[in-house]
């Protein structure tokens, strides 16, 4: 469903210019519960934002569900963030002033998704991540874990072909972060495919596959064994 | 995203800064409410005046000497001529009067007072449409006889008698060095006027004028009222001029002006006019004053909610959708404003009109126009900061901090 071929970003030009990217090349599947690590600078997130069509990539191809990204205008783009991907964020990006509810509903407010359709699918998703007894609070009434649950459920609602998170735990204690692992899991289990960021083993062993990134290129790429 | 929903969110953006989005408005405040009480207030002192030069008589025409000619003594007007002109154009013409008047003083026991004599005829209070309140006016005896009687407006006889019913009491008139003992005949209500102020007039026969001031039987113009069913006072004045002009053997010199309180109507309309719409103008600029303030708060805005914006493209907002957004956050702002100018341009438009004494009330007219301006406002000088956020690429956004 994913495919990445000779995948390669440069940042800036000239002598200040840093290749983030080298060159990657792989597959993602359907279903898949993928693992990228690698020390900090590596280019997880320079990957990550291009899979997440949020950045493009200098060169190499990139294709989604047999969609040519690299092709696509900033208008379709736009639709593909909106429909094909979620899209979870170390520092959450929860729009500060609005409750948890309303942050759900943003993305299908894009989606053009009617006003009782949105609240009756926000309330669901969000029972699923489960905050429903947290609905009507604003992010700053929020604890760590709880605020990434609500971006988990703003990723899920309008049922993505996948799901994308950097780093997801990066901003919490092992307790919340367990927590949010083992929504992952319930996830994919239910055949969400997912790409995890992360830089702790313990976390990478967790899911099925890992892609070990070094220094902007993919060193290793290896199935977990159970 | 629908237009609703775009609304919601700039309602929000607006209140979450009430006080930063109401100094926006104070601009438009200020320029909306000034142009609202400017053009109804001009609107209103224009209707005013129109409806007190009418009550001159839109059907009366004065004819005068023209400024710049040299009149010989046989070219001037006379007495005889008023009812020369009676009587050749009876179809058409309700009264011919003199048009003379004087200064002088009237003393009584009590008081003095300075004012202004009018020769008259037994026709002056209908063609000058004075209203009696007390005795009568001039008569034919009082003309033929050159009767030393006199009518005086009611405010001259509270001043001198502190009272309005005082016809057939004595008064003292002066004129130059000369004083004769006058009998009040009547008295006519003296009509307000705008600004309040206007000189005080009273009305002789004109034979006594004539008597008094040595006029030689001779006149400084005369005023026709025509007839209301004449149905172009402009060509029966050519008529009449031509007639006066073959009597006084000077046919086509052109010696003889006219003036109607039409024509002075439509020079005081078109100046009243121009004044309004210069000041509207100098209250225009602070609404592009307003305006550009709105932009400024839309910028900042912009930059400040640069995360935001990020993360609404992360979530698959279009360009179309931001840009929305911000233009309708403006245009919100400048509607508001324009909202609340309208309504302090009514509350200052009745004060300035009960301070000047006229009928001002905010025309649908200029409250339409002052929202039309206002959305405009909003959307002009919302393009840009709209466009500039719109167009913001969805990872530098989420990069900002
Ligand atoms: N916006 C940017 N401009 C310039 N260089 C960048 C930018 N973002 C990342 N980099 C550089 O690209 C490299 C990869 O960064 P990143 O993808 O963030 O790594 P990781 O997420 O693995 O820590 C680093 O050397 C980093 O300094
Ligand atoms: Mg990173």
């Amino acid at each position: 469903m994913l495919t990445v071929k000779n995948l390669k970003k440069v940042y800036g030009s000239g002598e200040i210019s840093v290749q983030a990217l080298k060159g990657i090349n792989f597959t993602i599947t359907e279903g898949e519960y993928v693992s990228i690590i690698g020390p900090s600078g590596s280019g997880k997130s320079t990957l990550m934002n291009i899979l997440g069509c949020l950045d493009k990539a200098s060169e190499g191809e990139y294709i989604l569900e047999n969609h040519p990204i690299q092709t696509l205008s900033a208008k379709e783009l736009a639709v593909v963030r909106n429909k094909k991907i979620g899209f979870v964020f170390q520092s959450y990006n929860l729009l500060p002033k609005m409750t948890a509810i309303r942050n759900v509903e943003l993305s299908m407010i894009y989606a053009g998704v009617s006003r009782e359709e949105r609240k009756k699918r926000a309330m669901d998703v969000l029972k699923k991540v489960g905050l429903e007894d947290r609905m009507n609070h604003k992010p700053t009434e929020l604890s760590g874990g709880q605020k990434q649950r609500v971006a988990i459920a703003r990723a899920l609602v309008n049922n993505p072909s996948i799901i994308l998170a950097d780093e997801p735990t990066g901003n919490l204690d092992s307790e919340s972060a367990q927590g949010i692992l083992k929504l992952f899991n319930e996830l994919n289990a239910e055949g969400k495919t997912i790409i995890i960021v992360t830089h702790e083993n313990e976390i990478a062993r967790v899911t099925k596959r890992i892609l070990n990134f070094r220094d902007g290129l993919l060193v290793s790429d290896q199935e977990v064994a159970k | 995203m629908n237009i609703v929903e775009a609304f919601l969110i700039s309602f929000q953006a607006i209140w979450s800064n009430k006080l930063r989005s109401i100094l926006t408005m104070l601009g438009l405040i200020i320029g909306i409410s000034s142009v609202v009480t400017i053009v109804s207030l001009g609107n209103a002192t224009q209707i005013t005046i129109e409806e007190e030069l009418s009550s001159l008589g839109v059907n009366s025409v004065y004819i005068y000497y023209e400024k710049s000619a040299i009149i010989k003594p046989s070219e001037k007007f006379v007495f005889n001529d008023m009812s020369y002109i009676e009587e050749n154009f009876i179809e058409s013409v309700l009264f011919v009067t003199p048009n003379i008047s004087r200064p002088g003083e009237i003393i009584s026991d009590i008081s003095d007072a300075g004012l202004i004599f009018n020769a008259s005829t037994t026709d002056t209070d209908e063609s000058e449409d004075l209203t009696l309140i007390d005795g009568r006016f001039l008569n034919d005896f009082d003309i033929s006889g050159y009767k030393k009687n006199i009518v005086i407006d009611s405010d001259i006889a509270v001043e001198l008698f502190d009272d309005t019913k005082i016809s057939g009491n004595k008064i003292l008139v002066k004129t130059g060095n000369v004083s004769n003992s006058y009998n009040i005949v009547g008295v006519y209500q003296k009509e307000e006027t705008i600004g309040g102020f206007s000189s005080a007039v009273a009305y002789l026969p004109y034979t006594t004028m004539d008597m008094i001031y040595k006029l030689n039987g001779q006149m400084d113009g005369i005023k026709i009222t025509f007839n209301s069913t004449v149905e172009d006072p402009d060509l029966e004045k050519e008529r009449i001029i031509t007639a006066i002009e073959r009597r006084k053997n000077n046919l086509g010199e052109e010696k003889y002006s006219t003036f109607s309180a039409e024509d002075l109507i439509e020079t005081v309309s078109t100046t009243l006019g121009m004044i309004t719409l210069f000041i509207s103008a100098i209250a225009a600029i602070s609404l592009i004053v307003g305006g550009i303030g709105v932009m400024n708060i839309m910028l900042v805005s912009v930059t400040e909610r640069t995360r935001e914006i990020g993360i609404r493209k992360a979530l698959g907002a279009q360009y179309s959708d931001i840009m929305i957004q911000f233009l309708i956050e403006a245009v919100t702002i400048s509607i508001i404003g324009g909202f609340i100018g309208s309504i302090f341009g009514g509350v200052f438009t009745s004060i300035g009109g009960k301070l000047m004494d006229i009928n001002a009330v905010v025309s649908a007219d200029s409250l339409i126009l002052a929202i039309i301006f206002s959305t405009s406002i909003g959307i002009f000088f919302g393009i840009y900061p709209a466009n500039k956020a719109a167009k913001l690429d969805p990872i530098e956004a989420l990069r900002h901090e």
